[in-house]
This record gives C-alpha cells, sequence and structure tokens, in this order.
C-alpha cells in the first residue's frame, strides 16, 4: 500500500516538473508558450474619468501595416490618455499600458509573441473627433 | 508569622474585592454612536445617538457639554429612539430639552429606566478647522451619575453649498470664490467681472454636428469649446482648470449611496497640472475637480441634474493656504 502512494508521488511530482519546464518564465515572470500568433487585437483610451473616449466604430486597427488609427470623442485631452489593449493569446506588449501616455504625438508599440520569436512594432495614431 | 502572612493576604483580597465592587457600584451604564458618517463640515449637522440605562431608580437628566459653542439647531431631540420591524425609526417623547452655550440639556418628563436620545450638533464657523469632542453625562433620581466622551472629530476647512442652478445663455456663469451663479448683467453691475470661472452651456451638437452636450468652460477657453458663445469684453479670460470624473460620488453632494465623500485631503493633493479648461457632454451624477487659474481654490462639484437647458449642482471648495 505504502509503495503504491510513494509511485503515484513519484509519478505526480515528475508529472509537475515535466509541466514547468514545458513552459519557461520570462523576464517578466511570464510564461513563454508555444503561441505564434502577434497582434494587437482590439484598444481602449480611457480619460481621467476612466471611462473609454475612443470612437470604436472609427478605429482601424491594421494588423498587415501594423498600424493603429484611432479617434476619440471631441475635447478629448489627448495628452493624458490611459491605453489598454487586448493581444493575441499568450503575447506580451511593451512598453507596458495602463500609465498616463500623451498621444498627441504617434507612439510605437511593440506585441511580442506567446513563444518569444514573433515580434511586431505597432504605431498607434490617434486624432480627435472634429479636429 | 505564618498566620500574619495569611491575614495580609486576606486583607489584600478583601481590598481589591472592595475597590473592584466600587467601579462598578453605579447602576447607571451608557454609551454612545455617532450617526453621521460624513466629513464633518461648517453648517451640517453631526448627529449622535446616546443611550443609558439605570438599575435602580429612574432616569432623571441628562446633558451634552461640547468644546466648541454649537450653531443654532444644536441640541437633544426630545424623543427616544428605538427601531421597529422593519428598520424604522420610531420616537417616543420622554424629555424636555435646552441649549446654553456649550451645554445642551434634557430633563426626563416620564419615568423611564432606559432611553436613547438623538443629539444633533450643528458645526459652527468657530469650528472650522479645528476639532470637536463631546462629554455626554446622564443622571437617575438617586443622583447616580455615568458619563463618556467621544474622540476628537476634526471639521473639514471645506465650504458646502448644494442646489446651485445655471441656465444656457441665462444664468450661465459661475464664480468659485463667491459659490454663486450670475448672469451678465449681474457680473457687471456686482463688478466680479475678474472673478468668473466657469461658463454654463448647453448644445445638442456643435457648429460640426459633433455631440457636444451640457458643457462648463473657462471664458479663457479656446473659441471651438465656447460653441459661438460670446464672453463680454470686460471679463478676465481665466483659464480654470477642470477635470470630469463618472464614477466619484459625494454622498453629501448626492444625497444617495454609496457613502463615498470627498475630503479636505482629496483637495488638499489633487493634481490637475494635466487637465483642461473645459468639460463636456456633463450627465446626471458625473462630478468634477476644479482649480481657479491663480490656484487659490480648489473645489469637488457634483452635478445632480443636467436637462433642458439647466444645470443644477453642488460645490466642495477648499481655500489653498
Amino acid at each position: 500500500m505504502k509503495i503504491k502512494h510513494i509511485i503515484s508521488g513519484l509519478i505526480a511530482g515528475l508529472f509537475i516538473l515535466y509541466s514547468c519546464s514545458e513552459y519557461p518564465i520570462d523576464d517578466d515572470g511570464l510564461l513563454i508558450t508555444t503561441q505564434e500568433k502577434c497582434y494587437i487585437g482590439s484598444i481602449y483610451l480611457y480619460g481621467t474619468d476612466n471611462i473609454d473616449c475612443l470612437i470604436q466604430d472609427s478605429t482601424l486597427i491594421d494588423t498587415i501595416n501594423l498600424t493603429v488609427n484611432g479617434l476619440v470623442k471631441f475635447g478629448t485631452n489627448l495628452k493624458y490618455l490611459k491605453p489598454a489593449a487586448s493581444l493575441s493569446i499568450d503575447s506580451k506588449i511593451t512598453p507596458a499600458m495602463g500609465v498616463w501616455t500623451d498621444f498627441s504625438l504617434p507612439r510605437n508599440y511593440t506585441v511580442i509573441s506567446g513563444n518569444r520569436k514573433v515580434i511586431k512594432e505597432y504605431t498607434i495614431t490617434i486624432r480627435v473627433e472634429g479636429e | 508569622m505564618k498566620t500574619i502572612k495569611h491575614i495580609v493576604l486576606f486583607l489584600g483580597i478583601l481590598i481589591s474585592g472592595i475597590s473592584c465592587s466600587d467601579e462598578t457600584a453605579s447602576s447607571l451604564r451608557d454609551d454612545y454612536i455617532m450617526k453621521t458618517i460624513a466629513p464633518a463640515m461648517v453648517g451640517e449637522t453631526l448627529e449622535f445617538a446616546y443611550a443609558m440605562g439605570a438599575l435602580d431608580g429612574v432616569l432623571a437628566s441628562v446633558t451634552a457639554e461640547v468644546n466648541i459653542i454649537g450653531a443654532p439647531g444644536t441640541g437633544f431631540n426630545p424623543n427616544s429612539f428605538h427601531v421597529d420591524s422593519r428598520g424604522n425609526d420610531i420616537g417616543v417623547l420622554v424629555a424636555d430639552t435646552s441649549t446654553e452655550s456649550n451645554i445642551s440639556r434634557a430633563v426626563f418628563s416620564i419615568d423611564t429606566t432606559a432611553a436613547t436620545l438623538r443629539f444633533n450638533y450643528v458645526v459652527p464657523e468657530e469650528a472650522r478647522g479645528q476639532s470637536v469632542y463631546i462629554t455626554f453625562e446622564a443622571e437617575s433620581t438617586l443622583g447616580e451619575k455615568v458619563s463618556t466622551t467621544t474622540p476628537k472629530y476634526p471639521v473639514s476647512k471645506m465650504d458646502i453649498k448644494r442646489g446651485i442652478v445655471m441656465t444656457d445663455n441665462d444664468v450661465c456663469f459661475f464664480s468659485i470664490e463667491t459659490m454663486k451663479s450670475y448672469t451678465a448683467a449681474e457680473v457687471e453691475a456686482q463688478g466680479l467681472t475678474d472673478k468668473i470661472d466657469l461658463m454654463y452651456l448647453y448644445d445638442a451638437l456643435n457648429s460640426d454636428g459633433i455631440i457636444y452636450g451640457h458643457a462648463l468652460v473657462s471664458p479663457g477657453s479656446d473659441e471651438k469649446y465656447l460653441n459661438s458663445r460670446i464672453i463680454p469684453a470686460s471679463f478676465s479670460l481665466n483659464k480654470t482648470r477642470i477635470q470630469k470624473q463618472v464614477f466619484i460620488r459625494d454622498m453629501q453632494l448626492s444625497g444617495t449611496i454609496p457613502a463615498n465623500f470627498v475630503d479636505d485631503i482629496d483637495l488638499e493633493t489633487l493634481d490637475l497640472s494635466n487637465s483642461l479648461d473645459f468639460i463636456l457632454g456633463i450627465s446626471n451624477t458625473n462630478s468634477a475637480f476644479i482649480e481657479t487659474a491663480d490656484g487659490k481654490y480648489r473645489a469637488y462639484l457634483f452635478f445632480n441634474e443636467a436637462k433642458r437647458r439647466t444645470l443644477t449642482f453642488g460645490i466642495k471648495r477648499l481655500e489653498m493656504q
């Protein structure tokens, strides 16, 4: 009976070790996976009122030319926006989003795939409605 | 020797026993809760519930002594309250009340061994920026007394004003210094042309057909945000920093839950250096932080209602040192 438990424990331990070695961790503490996809799926720009001011219908994400052309509502302060984006599975983006950012000039963001082998640099350009 | 030791030990126990019984000799018990959870502000009321009960005799009177004399309205409510099964406060008249100087009194008009009286302290101007505390004392018909003192409650340095109404193209100018809205003629007549910080206007769309809505715009804002309105030539073109908020709803101004409050520290630490000088698309329950062009005042506005070319709001304002 005891031998059975020991064997089961060893198998479980080996399995866990194998699982960990399958997905190593990168410098940011994120799992490196087998995913090759690398793109920005959607983007959001939050003002100081924590409301997305991007007009989604008028925002175009071009995954071939690697551009994002966004339009924000009339009266938006372009110099003080907090971006957020959804990415392809297991990808990451640099510089990190979620911080106050000046979008009065185009900004470059680099998307890195889950396997960390595909790297794409997007240019995000934002205009204000009516300007 | 052993016998003497035992006698000393026995006496020690006896004395400590007497001491303990002395502390609990009074048959009166009391306690209080502060019902108000909002910051203490000048002109606002702090409400307390003071409960007392007597094991012997009945309740005779109760006093509340405050360290800073309260504004008119300070005093005990003559009713004792209990809560019914539906959670409603039920008041029963039990006392005659009076307030003189810094002491409020309630003398029980019925025989009762227990009661919970409400005490209202209306914060006076003298308390601005100070701390207030209250000492409650109850007395029974046997002459027994019991008292309790509250902690010190800091009083805000802010001013508060509710129900300010502005209308498009009419009473559309607002001064943070006076916390009042004016027509252009009133501004001129009262010599306030350099004290206007914001103008209210409403247009569903701007001249380019873009959604505009209810707006507060500085006199010195870019022309395109003034939406064809003309600022009188005599007015100072102040650029008031203003930042719209959607999820910050101060309960003292909104009158509704959740119980969030803007306090002194929020305005003291406010950084509007990245803000614009206008906000557009104001809706009911939106709010805004503002700072005058000269940095003398910071304020929080809560918009109770924005409809039919009218904006109704309340303000909490802090004068910066």
